[in-house]
């Protein structure tokens, strides 16, 4: 599906649109359903976390917790911007409010607008190639991306710096940075995998700055897309019944 | 000397409407100040007490770091320990333990389904222990509708619902009253979700509704279950009952409790915002005060000015029958100084009658002053000896300076001449 452009992109460096675009494209599906553990280290604790996904276009997601057994049946459900979680223990289920959104979500270094906020690379941020990332050396093989938000974009960062392989066009790393310059957050991919006849990497590993505050991973254990996921998935009714359809 | 006293005395009755209209003039200078002084002292005392009695105590225990950036993990565990040494302090009159956790908490819309709470806000939930918090702050006295914590068998049990107050503005904000169902969403000490229904028990009004907008108290055991705490706390309000015995207080629990990691800080520390608002208008009131004190001065100056000025003759005569220039000016001085001791003495009496009444019955302020959320609209006077030392001082320094310079001119008088002019 993706091998037209895919070929444009393999001859030569692609053009910074192009190259945005297939990042976009990488994950971008009809539905998706998937299989996940997420690991959250802190200072505190650690926890991990199975969990299983939906999501149907850009703007619904379903996730079901699993494991551990205390937190089994936990929910989030978004439509949209709006986010409700579902708690087995109180058999209630919660809209999170805007104030909220910054929150972490389930403990984790995600917050509940990593959730709910789809990020479109070419839509939303204008990119040039870089030479070196601002920290670090420059490898061979990889292509190197600044990345600044459109003044549409409400994000809380002013930059994004990636690393991109330069034979698979495959992101390796995001490195966020505030206006003042200071790292805020790196995002680390890893593990390319096949996954549902996409190629594609299977660790995401999200390290807030200080790096004290501990970071999380995500890795996808199993993933299908557009295999068709029933839109009745994605309702309060399912969510307060404790997911699963 | 002796002579020059009794010289004074004298001069001071031969006048006695010029000396009436100076002892006036200071007098009324030393009352106002000397009022100024005690109201000030009295309502920001008052003010502090009522302050840090009705919520942060005078003197509070955190763990080391908690106040600069409170966080769920900063706690103070072995409550029970801490108790028996706060209890060995003898200058403890009460002291009230706290737990703070943020958490989402939500309400059900009118006529939504029955698992589902669309109402929802960021709180700070604030486990208390409800006697001991009513021994200390008296918290009851807040409560606008239904009722306080009790302290209920649902705590060890967290299948049933628990008990919670709202803050009035938090109430508004997720629409509820007491009776409404509530949940509770939060993560305990261990990275585990922590959840819980509960019931309103009742409403509460602080006074400061940035509290009142965010805060929902749950009792302590409850929250200590609830966020997997066990029998840690993040904060111990202590309550000494007096602002003198709050330094002598730290300094004894600083020795009981020498052992432990613990922070403690008097108001001064955790409650900043309010004291550097309070410091400041304390410095405008002082100037309020040092302005009172010197036009009380220039009274003096002006009406000793007056005397020297229509005593020339007077002076000329005592030159004449051989009087030194020292002995007119130790005169001229001697008479300023004992206009002024009988001022001092008046304007004691009226002072402690005025201070008296103020620190009965205060006055109410038009503009309330808001510090730290709280609101005070009525200021109240306390005595204290910087009431009298202060403008008594100040009269007396004023009365020998002002009255020193026409004492040296009325010493410089021309005998001959003043006779012949005046």
């Amino acid at each position: 599906m993706n091998l037209f452009p895919l070929v444009i992109l393999l001859v030569s460096q692609p053009s910074v649109d192009d190259l945005l675009q297939h990042l976009d494209e990488l994950y971008r599906s009809e539905d998706s359903h998937s299989m996940m553990t997420m690991e959250v280290v802190t200072q505190h604790w650690e926890r991990t976390l199975e969990m299983e996904a939906w999501s149907s276009g850009e703007d619904k997601t379903f996730i079901l917790v699993h494991s551990p057994a205390r937190e089994a049946g936990s929910a989030t459900l978004r439509i949209g911007t709006e986010m409700w979680n579902y708690s087995p223990a109180t058999n209630s289920t919660v809209r999170i409010p805007p104030s909220m959104m910054t929150g972490s979500w389930m403990g984790s270094h995600l917050t509940n607008n990593d959730i709910v906020k789809e990020i479109t690379y070419s839509e939303d941020y204008t990119g040039e190639y870089l030479d070196t990332p601002s920290s670090g050396e420059a490898e061979d093989g990889m292509l190197y991306l600044a990345l600044y938000p459109e003044p549409s974009t409400a994000v809380v960062w002013s930059r994004i710096e990636c690393a991109v392989n330069r034979e698979t066009l495959l992101p390796q790393w995001e490195r966020y940075y505030d206006a003042r310059d200071r790292l805020i957050k790196t995002i680390t991919f890893s593990e390319v995998r096949e996954m549902g006849g996409r190629t594609i990497p299977s660790v995401m590993r999200i390290q807030p700055g200080d790096e004290e505050e501990g970071s999380t991973t995500v890795t996808w254990e199993e993933a299908i897309f557009d295999a068709g996921v029933s839109e009745d998935v994605f309702s309060l009714a399912n969510l307060q019944s404790g997911g699963g359809m | 000397m002796g002579g020059t006293v009794k010289l004074a005395w004298r001069n001071i009755f031969r006048q006695r409407r010029r000396s009436a209209l100076t002892v006036l003039s200071m007098t009324g200078g030393f009352v106002l100040s000397s009022i100024a002084i005690g109201w000030m002292n009295g309502s920001y005392d008052n003010m502090i007490l009522f302050f840090t009695n009705s919520r942060t105590g005078q003197i509070q225990l955190h763990a080391p770091g908690y106040s600069d950036d409170p966080s769920i993990y900063l706690y103070m565990d072995d409550l029970a320990g801490i108790a028996r040494e706060l209890n060995s302090v003898p200058s403890i009159e009460n002291w009230t333990p706290r737990v703070y956790a943020g958490a989402l908490l939500a309400s059900r819309d009118q006529g939504g389904e029955p698992g589902v709470f669309s109402n929802s806000a960021g709180v700070m939930v604030t486990g208390i222990d409800p006697e001991l918090e009513e021994m200390a702050t008296g918290f009851s006295s807040t409560l606008v509708s239904g009722e306080m914590l009790g302290t209920t068998a649902a705590d060890s049990m967290l299948f049933a619902p628990g008990s919670i107050l709202l803050g009035q503005e938090l109430a508004l904000l997720l629409d509820a009253s007491p009776g409404d169902s509530l949940v509770l969403m939060s993560q305990a000490v261990d990275g585990a979700s922590a959840g819980r229904r509960y019931e309103v028990s009742g409403i509460v009004s602080t006074g400061n509704t940035e509290l009142d907008r965010s805060t929902a108290y749950i009792t302590l055991a409850d929250a200590q279950l609830l966020f997997g705490l066990g029998d840690a706390v993040h904060e111990i309000a202590v309550m000494t009952g007096s602002l003198d015995l709050v330094e002598g207080t730290l300094e004894d629990l600083r020795t009981a409790t020498s052992r432990r990691d613990v922070s403690l800080e008097p108001w001064q520390v955790f409650a900043r915002e309010f004291y550097n608002g309070m410091k400041a208008d304390e410095t405008s009131l002082r100037i309020t005060i040092g302005i009172i004190l010197a036009m009380a001065g220039l009274g003096v100056l002006n009406t000793i000015l007056m005397m020297v000025l229509e005593r020339r003759r007077e002076f000329g005569v005592m030159k004449a029958l051989g009087a030194g220039p020292g002995r007119i000016v130790t005169l001229i001085v001697t008479e300023a100084v004992q206009l002024a001791l009988v001022s001092i003495a008046a304007g004691g009496i009226l002072a402690t009658l005025g201070l008296l009444y103020l620190s009965r019955h205060g006055m109410v302020l038009e503009q309330p002053l808001d510090y730290g959320g709280f609101t005070f609209s009525e200021m109240v006077a306390a005595i204290s000896p910087e009431c009298y030392w202060l403008p008594a001082v100040c009269i007396l320094f004023t009365a020998v300076l002002v009255s020193l310079l026409p004492a040296v001119r009325a010493s410089r008088t021309d005998p001959a001449r003043s006779l012949r002019t005046v």
